[in-house]
Formats: C-alpha cells, sequence, structure tokens
C-alpha cells in the first residue's frame, strides 16, 4: 500500500514533561485512521508537529514522497482543535485568505460552502456563527484545495447531537471519496463508527496500532453464569476450549480458544450435564480493547 | 493577503485615518501654531516666530518627516493589531497549517509594514508639495529636491520603528499588554534612559534603539532658535538605527523559529 504519511521516532518535551515520546506511526493511503487517546496523551501535539506548528525535540516525519517543505500542507486540508478564523471577517472573506495561502482558485470558496452548507450564511462575520457552523466552516476550509490527506482534530467537540451527526456523515462522505482521513478523538464510538485503522497513544507513547475491522471479528469473548457456581468454575478451569477466564460477580468471564465455536462450548457444556442461565457472547467493541490496554500498560 | 485579512477591520481603518488625520492637521496648522506662539509674546532674536520658514521646501521635508515620526504610535498600533490578532485568533497556527510558512508569515507582516511606511511617506510628499507651493518662497526644482532625502528616511525610520513593534507584538502576544508596553518604553523608559544615560555618557545614551531611530531625523524646529540642528542624516545616526533594525530583524526570525506556533 502507498504511504501517506510516515512518522519516525518523533518526541516533544514541554520543559520536564515528555508529550509525545519517540511515536512511529504510518498511515496508508485510503484508510480512515483514529488517532486514540486520553485527554493529554500527546494526539495533538502529534498533529502539531506533523503540521509544521510546533517544533519536535528529535525525530522526523514524511508526508506522501516527495518534497518535505511547508508548500506539501496546501495538499492537505486539517483543522487542530477549535476552529481558527478570524472573527471580523466574513466566511467568504476568511475562505480568500485560506485560498491565497493554498494557492487555490476562489471559485472554489463557493463549492465548498455550498457542500457544508454555509452558502446562504456567507456574508456575515464569524463571530455571528454558531459552534457547529463554525466547525462547519472549518471543515469548508480544509476542504478549499480539494485535499488527499485531511486532519481533523476532534471535529465533533462540543456540538450537540445533530451537529456531531451533521460531521460524522460528512467525514463518511470524504473518505468514500477516497480521501485518506486522520482523525483524534477520546470517543470511542467515534472512531469505531468511521475509521478503518486506529493508534492507541498513552503518554505520548503508542500502545497499539491496528484495524477496527479485526476488532469485530474476535468474537471469543464469553460471558456465562450458572446457579451451580462451583461446578461451572470446575468445569471451565478443567475445559480444553477455554483459553482464560474470570469470575466477576456471579458471572464467569471467559476466552474461548481460536477456532471454537460458540456451540462446541455449549454443547460440551450440556454433556458435562451443566445447565447455564445465562449465555452471552460479546462482540468486542473499542471500549472494551482500550481499556484493556489501558490496564495493561499501566500494570507494566 | 494582509489587506484581505484587515480589509473589513474597524479598529484598522480608524486607526489610519487617526494617524493621517493628526499629520495633516498639524501640518496644515503650522502656520496657527506660529501664529499662537506670537500672541503669546513669543519671539525670537526679535524674530516673529510667523517669518519663520516652515514651510519652505528647504525645510519643510525635515519638519514633516520629523513630524510623521512623532504620530509613529498610531501606525506602529496598526502594526501591533495585526499581528496579536493572528494570536488571539489563534490564525497564526492555521495559517501555517494552511501551508504558509514561517518565513512567508515573517515576510507577509513585513510588507505590511514597508507599505504603511511608504504610505506615510507618500502622504508627507504631497502634504509636503501641497503646502510648499502655497507657501514657500522659492518653488523652483532645486529648491523642492533640496533635502527631501528626508522622505525616504522617514519610511526607513517608521519601519524601524515597526520591527520593534513587531518584536514586541511577536515576544508578549497579547494585543492590550502589547500596546501597554510599547507605550510605556516609547513615551517613558527610553526617554528617561535616555536622558539619564546620555547624562553621564552620552554615547551610550544616543544608542538605546529608539533613541537611535529617532535620530535619523534630527529635531528640526530647534534650528530656528540654535540655527544648529542637523539638517542632513548624518551617517553615524543611519548606522546606530540600521544596527538596531538587524538586531531587531535577528530578533523576530528567532521568534519565528524557535517558538511553537
Amino acid at each position: 500500500m502507498e504511504r501517506v504519511l510516515e512518522i519516525n521516532s518523533l518526541t516533544k518535551k514541554f520543559g520536564r514533561i515528555t508529550a509525545v515520546d519517540s511515536l512511529d506511526l504510518t498511515v496508508e493511503k485510503g484508510s480512515v485512521f483514529g488517532i486514540l487517546g486520553p485527554n493529554g496523551s500527546g494526539k495533538s501535539t502529534t498533529l502539531g508537529m506533523i503540521l509544521g506548528v510546533v517544533n519536535p525535540v528529535s525525530g522526523n516525519f514524511k508526508w506522501f514522497n516527495g518534497d518535505q517543505d511547508h508548500k506539501v500542507r496546501r495538499r492537505i486540508g486539517a483543522i487542530l482543535e477549535s476552529p481558527c478564523f478570524y472573527h471580523y471577517l466574513s466566511a467568504n472573506n476568511n475562505l480568500k485568505v485560506v485560498a491565497e495561502i493554498k494557492k487555490v482558485d476562489t471559485a472554489r470558496i463557493e463549492v465548498v460552502l455550498d457542500r457544508v452548507g454555509l452558502l446562504s450564511r456567507k456574508n456575515d462575520p464569524f463571530s455571528t456563527y454558531s459552534l457547529g457552523m463554525k466547525q462547519r466552516l472549518a471543515i469548508a476550509s480544509a476542504l478549499l484545495s480539494d485535499p488527499e490527506v485531511m486532519i481533523l482534530d476532534e471535529p465533533t467537540n462540543g456540538l450537540d447531537p445533530q451537529g456531531i451527526a451533521d460531521i460524522r456523515e460528512l467525514i463518511i462522505d470524504l473518505a468514500n471519496e477516497g480521501r485518506t482521513i486522520i482523525l483524534a478523538s477520546h470517543l470511542l464510538d467515534e472512531v469505531q463508527r468511521i475509521c478503518t485503522d486506529f493508534a492507541v497513544l498513552r503518554h505520548g507513547k503508542k500502545i497499539f496500532q491496528g484495524k477496527v475491522a479485526d476488532l469485530d471479528q474476535d468474537k471469543t469473548n464469553v460471558e456465562v453464569r450458572s446457579n451451580d457456581t462451583d461446578r461451572l468454575s470446575a468445569y471451565l478451569s478443567g475445559s480444553p476450549f477455554i483459553a482464560s477466564f474470570r469470575k466477576e460477580g456471579s458471572n464467569f468471564k471467559l476466552v474461548l480458544n481460536p477456532g471454537i465455536e460458540i456451540t462446541d462450548f455449549h454443547r460440551d457444556l450440556i454433556a458435562n450435564d451443566i445447565v447455564l442461565n445465562k449465555l452471552q457472547v460479546n462482540t468486542n467493541t473499542l471500549e472494551q480493547k482500550f481499556l484493556q490496554l489501558l490496564k495493561s500498560e499501566s500494570n507494566a | 493577503m494582509e489587506f484581505l485579512k484587515l480589509k473589513t477591520n474597524r479598529a484598522f481603518w480608524i486607526l489610519l485615518g487617526i494617524y493621517f488625520l493628526a499629520l495633516i492637521v498639524f501640518a496644515f496648522s503650522g502656520g496657527i501654531i506660529l501664529k499662537y506662539l506670537e500672541n503669546d509674546g513669543v519671539n525670537y532674536q526679535g524674530l516673529s516666530p510667523v517669518m519663520l520658514p516652515i514651510y519652505d521646501f528647504e525645510d519643510i521635508w525635515q519638519n514633516l518627516a520629523w513630524l510623521g515620526y512623532l504620530f509613529k504610535i498610531f501606525p506602529a498600533l496598526l502594526i501591533i493589531i495585526s499581528i496579536t490578532n493572528e494570536f488571539q485568533f489563534k490564525t497564526h497556527r492555521q495559517n501555517i497549517i494552511d501551508g504558509l510558512s514561517r518565513m512567508e508569515f515573517f515576510l507577509s507582516k513585513l510588507s505590511f509594514a514597508i507599505f504603511l511606511a511608504l504610505l506615510s511617506a507618500v502622504v508627507i510628499t504631497g502634504m509636503g508639495l501641497i503646502l510648499g507651493f502655497l507657501h514657500a518662497s522659492d518653488t523652483s526644482g532645486s529648491a523642492i529636491l533640496y533635502n527631501a532625502v528626508f522622505i525616504p528616511a522617514h519610511a526607513y525610520q517608521l519601519l524601524l520603528y515597526f520591527l520593534f513593534t513587531m518584536f514586541l507584538s511577536l515576544i508578549i502576544r497579547k494585543s492590550a499588554f502589547t500596546i501597554l508596553v510599547l507605550l510605556i518604553y516609547t513615551l517613558m523608559i527610553e526617554p528617561i534612559g535616555a536622558a539619564i544615560l546620555g547624562h553621564y555618557y552620552p554615547f551610550l545614551g544616543s544608542i538605546l534603539p529608539l533613541e537611535a531611530i529617532s535620530s535619523v531625523v534630527a529635531f528640526p524646529f530647534s534650528r530656528y532658535v540654535f540655527l544648529q540642528t542637523p539638517d542632513y542624516i548624518g551617517l553615524p545616526e543611519f548606522l546606530k538605527a540600521s544596527v538596531w533594525g538587524l538586531v531587531m530583524l535577528f530578533g523576530i526570525f528567532y521568534q519565528l523559529k524557535k517558538r511553537d506556533f
């Protein structure tokens, strides 16, 4: 696969705090890449560095395969944190400034404003916009150069449910057009809904990188409960089907060995004369994966 | 691009207006001020102030250039607004993210400063010509051009002051605070510092940044009293001011390069 972005041992320190700690990351063309992490895990700092606003202490990054000067950023549409515009300028005039920077024809302004549904408000000053409109204007601005890559940092932060839905729909549309999207978020279900790939950051380090699709295939997490807890417990400790298990209240949470179907497991239970009053197959959600990762990381 | 950013900014137009209005009002009222002085009983060695040739072409350029520099604080406020707005709206970051290099960001601000300095020079030239033709005794070509070097000197002097302002804005980043520091420094710290230092070590006093910059165009009106004010631009003054210009350029580059946006 063609690589859009390659980050090599990128590091940033603020005083004594290491915000990003020798981070490696690659983003492939056409993916929707989610960068997850709790607040303060270095997501925004990382994006700041690859966009030239934060100076790295060490390490490097490479956009596309070509030149690495500032002109490469004209091919990228990016919004970091809150939408940043001149408050006293209208949407139209704000985008003129961006068009000037990105060397884009001003005819594109109408196109992108229409796309985010702000065409009717294009002559109103930015300061009169609602948060949702500001965010949509930011996306319009990012779209101005018809970019191959879009970078969005917490794009739904602070929006109402309708605003969140609008922005997500827009992102999915953009991804379907074949654009590569890098999305930083601490909202796990957002990443699970939108992204194809994700990485998890913690204390500036990457602790996981994988595909969202792989999470859904992982259906080996099972929760069971029986009236005869002791017998079930004894069976679970000896069963060849079970990779591991753990008691949670009156429930047992267990992980099946690879290749074992839930039906095999159930049949074996009946053969051993164990009757359950609860059998639940859990799809591994990003949230579980995330918490599991953070937990294992803090134990390590 | 700076024009795109500022064209609907009300404060920008108001300040620009105040600056040129103040210039025009003061320049045109020179005669009135002299009359007032006369009525006050002021006279110099038996000469009435009204007789002073402030609008003669030999003197007018230096007089106006000095006057223009006196009101420098207004265009300097424009520079402050143009830079601190970026920090306030975080648009300096967005500009970089959108694909501007830090150098281009600086050049854009610098070209704005050069534009303001040139604009001021053009206005002063216009006023000089109008006032000169109205009042001057000698309107021959050579008289007009005599000492017209004060016009580019004025632009240069303003530009150096703008560099100082840009440097402050980039360090402080907050408009109100920058304005405060600039005013206090320009009107209090440096005049006092220059006076004290200058009293004991005249050379040290004269190389303080703003003192050096303002010495490019010497205070002209005292010549009518002492008859010894330089009516030319001294090379040492020019060099001192230029060195400060370079120092501030370096400071600005350092700020832009090292700090996170």
